[in-house]
């Protein structure tokens, strides 16, 4: 079983078949992971939380919900889950967003390092999905609409299934850090 | 002297090019009827409407009058410079025939995403070019169980949203043909669509209800 430990601002891949799992699992609290999947078959279909949030009527991850494509093909259902503070409608971090926040990205952003994939499977960087920012959470506070702290406790997880072919990416977020640069902050493990 | 004044029927849709110094206005005819817009510049199509940077921008979830449409690499689009009813809803997806599937067991039924690739054909538009759209009139909330829930629109006959263009624009609108959900009563009615010298004198309420009666 591949286990691969995440620093912020790195990414892991991973190849499914149906009835594989992958877990996600915050390693120091206040990381954001984000992940996105595509079909094995063809990458421009991919995940669409915006279908998946509406089909499951519901705007963060629960148990036993399926991650939906944009054509509502299956690729993923949630099996387990110790935090149900997730979300389902921002977009990736990007460069130019946390230059315009003011934020040093600690590494690769998502949104880039889900491009540079897409990139080695000859597609340009229109078909990056939105993300499930898993422990990601944004609000309102004075007023004010912003990111703020992962909700992630120290081993916080999801646990996912996949429900078709799919390759899943899984990114550790660059901006909404828990941990140092360079010390893992989110282990991805999936069946071999 | 306008660029485009059209009358747009229920369910259908249009393009448009709007220049810097140059506005859209798009105007609810008979009542209750939410457009679906997609924008980029027109020189760079990656470089197209980000709901997240333009709400991160704007420290504002919805997009109200004064808010600045931005791109996914920051650039300023386009100045909401009004939005007579509605909330402001900024999001990563239209109606589509699948989620229309997955909601209703219906398939093939109208819908913005069919909509807005006919309007960007000539662009060359594809499915994931089309994806993220700013929708002024609808009405969608979060619960505090979790869930969504669409409502009816408030915009009424003669209310409008204006776009001023800050970079050359492609916009791309889709008249919603939903109608099994509140999103336009049920019932998908016209839209007035206007593009323009900023400066220049808009078509009055009157003159589109007059021209609209006429149709």
């Amino acid at each position: 079983m591949p286990e691969v430990k995440l620093a912020a601002g790195t990414m892991a891949v991973a190849a499914l078949s149906p009835g594989d799992t992958l877990s996600v699992r915050a390693l120091v609290a206040g990381q954001v992971a984000e992940l996105v999947a595509h079909a094995a078959a063809d990458p421009r279909e991919r995940l669409s939380t915006l279908l998946t949030g509406l089909a499951e009527g519901a705007y963060t991850l629960r148990e036993g919900m399926t991650l939906w494509s944009q054509e509502y093909s299956p690729l993923l259902r949630v099996e387990e889950l110790s935090n149900e503070q997730h979300d389902l409608a921002l977009e990736a971090c990007t460069p130019w967003i946390a230059r315009a926040l003011g934020n040093e990205p600690v590494g690769t952003c998502c949104w880039s390092s889900f491009r540079a994939w897409l990139e080695q499977e000859g597609l340009p960087e229109k078909w990056v999905p939105y993300p499930v920012g898993i422990f990601k959470q944004a609000e309102e506070r004075d007023g004010r609409y912003g990111l703020a702290p992962g909700s992630s406790a120290a081993g916080d997880f999801v646990r996912f299934s996949a429900a078709s072919p799919c390759t899943v990416l899984v990114s550790a977020c660059a901006l909404t850090t828990g941990g140092e640069p360079g010390v893992p902050a989110i282990e991805v493990t999936w069946n071999d | 002297m306008a660029e485009q004044d059209i009358l747009l029927a229920p369910r259908a849709h249009t393009a448009s090019e709007v220049a810097v110094g140059e506005s859209l206005r798009i105007t609810v005819v008979d009542g209750q009827q939410v457009p679906d817009i997609v924008l980029w510049a027109r020189d760079d199509a990656q470089d197209r409407l980000s709901p997240s940077a333009s709400q991160l921008l704007n420290e504002s979830f919805l997009m109200v009058p004064g808010c600045v449409l931005h791109s996914q690499r920051t650039t300023a689009l386009a100045a909401i410079d009004a939005c007579t009813a509605g909330a402001g809803v900024i999001v990563g997806g239209s109606c589509s025939a699948p989620l229309n599937y997955a909601r209703f067991g219906i398939p093939d039924t109208p819908n913005c995403r069919t909509n807005l690739l006919a309007a960007g054909a000539p662009y060359g538009a594809e499915e994931a070019d089309v994806q993220h759209i700013y929708c002024p009139f609808m009405t969608i909330r979060r619960d505090a169980d979790g869930s969504y829930v669409i409502d009816l629109p408030e915009a009424e006959s003669g209310d409008y949203v204006e776009l001023r263009a800050l970079t050359d624009l492609v916009v791309l609108t889709s008249n919603c043909p939903q109608e099994r959900t509140p999103t336009n009563a049920f019932n998908p009615s016209r839209l007035h669509v206007w593009v323009g010298p900023s400066e220049a004198d808009r078509p009055t309420v009157g003159s589109i209800l007059e021209e609209a009666a006429r149709a």
